[in-house]
């Protein structure tokens, strides 16, 4: 499809007549639009689905009437937006003219009626033609299929809500799209009207015809089969959701065992430096009465044992004498001057009288007792030295082992304290509270684990019956069947039917996956000229797709912003789409080829990429498609005339005509750079 | 082995591959034109198909 | 000796202090609970060194510098100090004094009489020489609970290895009963 060209009358905020012309030159094939900011170029952007489609979204008010012819209307009157889009089509030339009546009544209020769309096409005798208009939605649809147009038209703005479409779930409906386009349509319609699961289809009739002269029991078989299939299908679609489901449950379960396993580390390590620091405390308090018992043997004990070699050496000096004398054990001269000095005796006689008898039998005894009686005096020195030997006996022993004890005990605290000093403390902090809330996690996980997987396999089980009904019902038709003669044609028919069906499905099948592939590797190949292998995508047989940036590549994708890279994301992926169509145009062979190339139609935010990228972009553009369209802002647009000055075959300019009244813009051709043919 | 297995056993022998790459062909070839055109709804489509296959069949 | 209170003065105030104080705040350990305990053994130590020593009279006497051990206290130890009066004096000087001459100072004198003072003057030499060894055995080069406890240890060792093998506890209670 080449665009032509557009012309605008009274279309939002240009007012009157406007109109662009398309570059159509195959060496010079850029055209360049560069609107100021609010002048409309997203406006123009969206023209094309207006024109086309009616469609009128992202805009804060929805009427396509400009602003200023409507508040110059007068009441009781009518005025008219139009927009004509020549184009070319598979050889045909066409005209699409989107109409609308806006209505100003008595009271000022605009009414708008429902726009009206026109298809002009001039036949091959040279006549123009308005084609029916039931039918030229339809027509505009096989020209350009709208679920597609918002990636041709490529409005930037909505660059985010797009690229998430296009990873996740409306990939589906995209899908059907990419393959309209690309000449799978007809194998899908055939595949479609064939379809044997379903009753209305061309088998379908077949069964219902057979069954029609069979008899109720075979209608009711027939109804089993489709109910059967139903019920598989339904099955189906919620066995992969649960599959899903039970793939994350299954991973948020071992994340978490493995986050309570490590607490229980933790927890065990706790409690053993607990049982250490108890363990350290009896040996510091066994060490210390140890140490109290030693010091308190020493203080007390020790001259006492070392007495003993003074004892031996006095005893044995002492044996070399032999003052025996009579006297009385205990009693010294002291005892007896002190008796005399009291004047009473210790039996309390009275002692008084110096020339009395008892006075005068203790000074007489005076002679017989220590100091003066020697031998009374050793003898209770020896009895003392016995006592004293046999006390100090076991202190060395005492004392040695009292310090065996104590220094056993400093290892031990030693030891302890090593142990402890190996304990890793980060292992230790843990809470409990945590713990709680993983393990109640846990077990709500592993029940709703358990549910899935049981619906999972009631699911499979129930398929499992279906299809055993299914192949019973078969059965049992097949045998009602034959028996009617009748049958028989119809039944090759079906045969054929079916058969054409199965290998159209095949192919269909295969040519699918292979257009799935060769989009991917063309979308890859594009990232590779723009990312120079620092970013790529896999796309799945959803069409979902999933980026991969590559943290290590020439060129880094992750500089750019989020903006540059949902941009590139949309953008190859229909430069990808565009080059599939592109080839399958020229791929001769194959006759299902029906498209023609499609133009690039885009609204570029090139200052959301960093130098490099821009250039790299800029340099791919001119030769993605046979016809491209920029719509960019007039800074952005310099740098774009900067990369790509060999390649603009025309350049307009949309400003408004008054800085001050954003309602009332201007397009203006700058400049025409090919010869027109 | 009764009568009724033996006619069914038959019956499916009878596709002849030759006929059914001519078959598929045809009506790809008409469902592509429909693209182009969309001359014919859906009800018809099936109709017009199952004209193809009985014809083929018929003929030779 | 034994009848009025002793005072230490100087150097061996001093001493007697560290052997008494903590050596440890967190124990509370101390070498000798009391004063007198060091005054018990030290005499014993002197004689097995064969150390001496004479009173550190210089320097001010103040309550600071001073150790007292009070006569209730020489009292209760009354038995044990005179016992060990009588040991050392049975064998002070033993090479050169006569049988007599030692016999008589350990048991003969009474206290008050010059004698005995000559006695106590040879008894407080050992006592202060005791003194002076135990500071050198002990509180040398200790600053922990560990240091001391070894000091401890190696004291008595020396004791242990020079005089232990000589001395059978048999053959010394032999000497009792013979006597």
């Amino acid at each position: 499809m080449l665009l032509k060209k557009i012309t605008l009358y009274n279309f939002r905020p240009f007012k009157g007549k406007h109109e662009i012309v398309f570059s159509t030159d195959k060496e010079k094939n850029i055209t360049l639009v560069m609107a100021e900011n609010g002048s409309g170029k997203t406006t123009l952007a969206k023209a094309f689905q207006w024109v086309l489609y009616g469609k009128m979204e992202g805009f804060k008010y929805s009427s396509a009437l400009n602003k200023l012819v409507e508040k110059e209307m007068l009441a009781g009157t009518s005025e008219t937006v139009k927009i004509e889009l020549e184009l070319s089509h598979n050889g045909k030339d066409y005209t699409i003219v989107r109409t609308q009546e806006y209505r100003k009544d008595i009271n000022e209020n605009i009414k708008a009626e429902n726009s009206i769309l026109d298809v002009i096409s001039k036949q091959d005798d040279g006549q123009t033609n308005f084609s029916n208009t039931l039918k030229n939605s339809t027509l505009v649809s096989s020209i350009l299929p709208e679920l597609l147009s918002k990636y041709f038209f490529f409005d930037g703005e909505r660059i985010d809500t797009m690229a998430k479409e296009v990873s996740i779930g409306k990939s589906e409906e995209f899908k059907t799209a990419v393959q309209n386009l690309l000449g799978l349509t007809a194998l899908m319609k055939s595949i479609e009207h064939l379809n044997p699961n379903s009753k209305d289809s061309v088998i379908g009739r077949y069964n219902s015809q057979i069954d029609a002269l069979g008899d109720k029991q075979t209608r009711d078989l027939r109804d089993q089969i489709y109910k059967a299939s139903e019920n598989i299908e339904k099955n189906n679609k919620r066995i992969e959701q649960i599959k899903e489901d039970v793939e994350y449950y299954k991973s948020e379960i071992a994340k978490s065992i493995r986050k309570i396993e490590s607490f229980a580390e933790a927890e065990k390590a706790q409690k053993h430096l607990n049982k250490l620091n108890a363990e350290l405390a009896h040996e510091k308090e066994y060490k210390r009465n140890a140490i109290v018992n030693l010091m308190s043997n020493f203080s007390k004990e020790t001259y006492s044992y070392f007495s003993r070699k003074l004892i031996k050496d006095a005893l044995e000096f002492l044996k070399e004498t032999d003052h025996i004398d009579k006297g009385i054990p205990g009693v010294r001269a002291e005892t007896v001057k002190h008796l005399l000095a009291r004047k009473k005796c210790l039996c309390g006689a009275d002692l008084t009288e110096p020339t009395c008898q008892e006075v005068r039998e203790l000074i007489e005894l005076l002679k017989f007792i220590p100091p003066q009686s020697l031998s009374t005096s050793i003898k209770d020195f020896v009895d003392k030295s016995n006592g004293s030997v046999r006390n100090s006996s076991n202190y060395y022993k005492n004392m040695t082992t009292q310090l065996g004890v104590i220094r056993q005990c400093s290892t031990n605290i030693d030891e302890k304290e090593n142990e402890i000093g190996d304990i890793d403390q980060n292992l230790l902090k843990t809470s409990n509270s945590e713990i709680t809330y993983l393990k109640n996690r846990q077990i709500d996980f592993e029940r709703t684990l358990k549910a899935r997987i049981e619906e999972l396999n009631n699911l499979k089980a129930d398929n499992i019956v279906n299809e055993r009904e299914k192949s019973n019902a078969e059965a049992e038709i097949n045998k009602l069947q034959l028996k009617i003669q009748r049958n028989q044609s119809i039944e090759i028919q079906r045969q054929y039917a079916k058969a054409a069906y199965d290998m159209m499905k095949m192919t269909y099948d295969f040519e699918e996956n292979k257009t799935r592939e060769n989009l991917e590797a063309e979308i890859n190949n594009l990232f590779k000229q723009i990312y120079a292998g620092g970013m790529r995508i896999d796309v799945d047989e959803k069409y979902r797709i999933t980026t991969y940036v590559d943290e290590l590549g020439d060129d880094n994708a992750n500089i750019d912003s989020n903006t540059a890279k949902s941009f590139s994301i949309i953008f190859a992926f229909i430069v990808g789409v565009i080059n599939l169509a592109k080839k399958k145009v020229n791929d001769k062979n194959n006759e299902n080829a029906i498209t023609d190339e499609y133009p690039l139609v885009m609204d570029a935010p090139l200052s959301s990429f960093d130098q490099r990228r821009i250039k790299n972009i800029c340099s791919t553009i001119p030769n993605i498609a046979r016809q491209v369209i920029i719509f960019i802002k007039d800074t952005d647009g310099n740098i774009a005339k900067e990369e790509m000055k060999e390649k603009i075959g025309i350049e307009y300019e949309v400003a408004l005509k008054d800085r001050e009244l954003p309602l009332d813009s201007n397009i203006t051709k700058v400049g025409e750079y090919y010869n027109v043919q | 082995m009764n009568n009724e297995q033996v006619e069914y056993l038959e019956t499916e022998n009878i596709i002849d591959e030759n006929k059914l790459r001519l078959i598929v062909r045809k009506i790809i070839e008409l469902e592509n034109e429909n693209v182009k055109t969309k001359d014919f709804n859906d009800d018809a489509m099936k109709k017009k198909i199952a004209k193809i296959i009985e014809e083929e069949i018929k003929c030779c | 000796m034994f009848n009025k209170e002793y005072i230490f003065k100087g150097i061996h105030a001093n001493i007697v202090t560290k052997l008494t104080s903590e050596i440890d705040s967190e124990t509370k350990f101390k070498l000798f609970e009391r004063n007198i305990d060091v005054f018990i053994i030290a005499p014993i130590v002197g004689y097995l060194y064969g150390t001496t020593d004479v009173r550190d009279d210089s320097g001010q006497i103040t309550v600071d510098n001073i150790k007292k051990i009070n006569i209730d206290q020489l009292q209760r130890e009354s038995y044990v100090l005179n016992y060990n009066y009588e040991l050392i004096m049975l064998l002070h000087n033993k090479t050169q004094d006569s049988i007599e001459t030692r016999l008589d100072r350990a048991f003969k004198y009474e206290a008050g009489s010059s004698e005995r003072e000559e006695c106590d003057k040879i008894y407080e030499s050992y006592l202060l020489g005791g003194i002076n060894i135990l500071n050198e055995k002990l509180l040398k080069d200790a600053n922990s609970v560990d240091d001391y406890i070894n000091n401890i240890f190696y004291f008595i060792s020396e004791y242990h290895e020079r005089y232990d093998e000589e001395i059978k506890e048999e053959d010394i209670l032999d000497l009792c009963t013979n006597n």
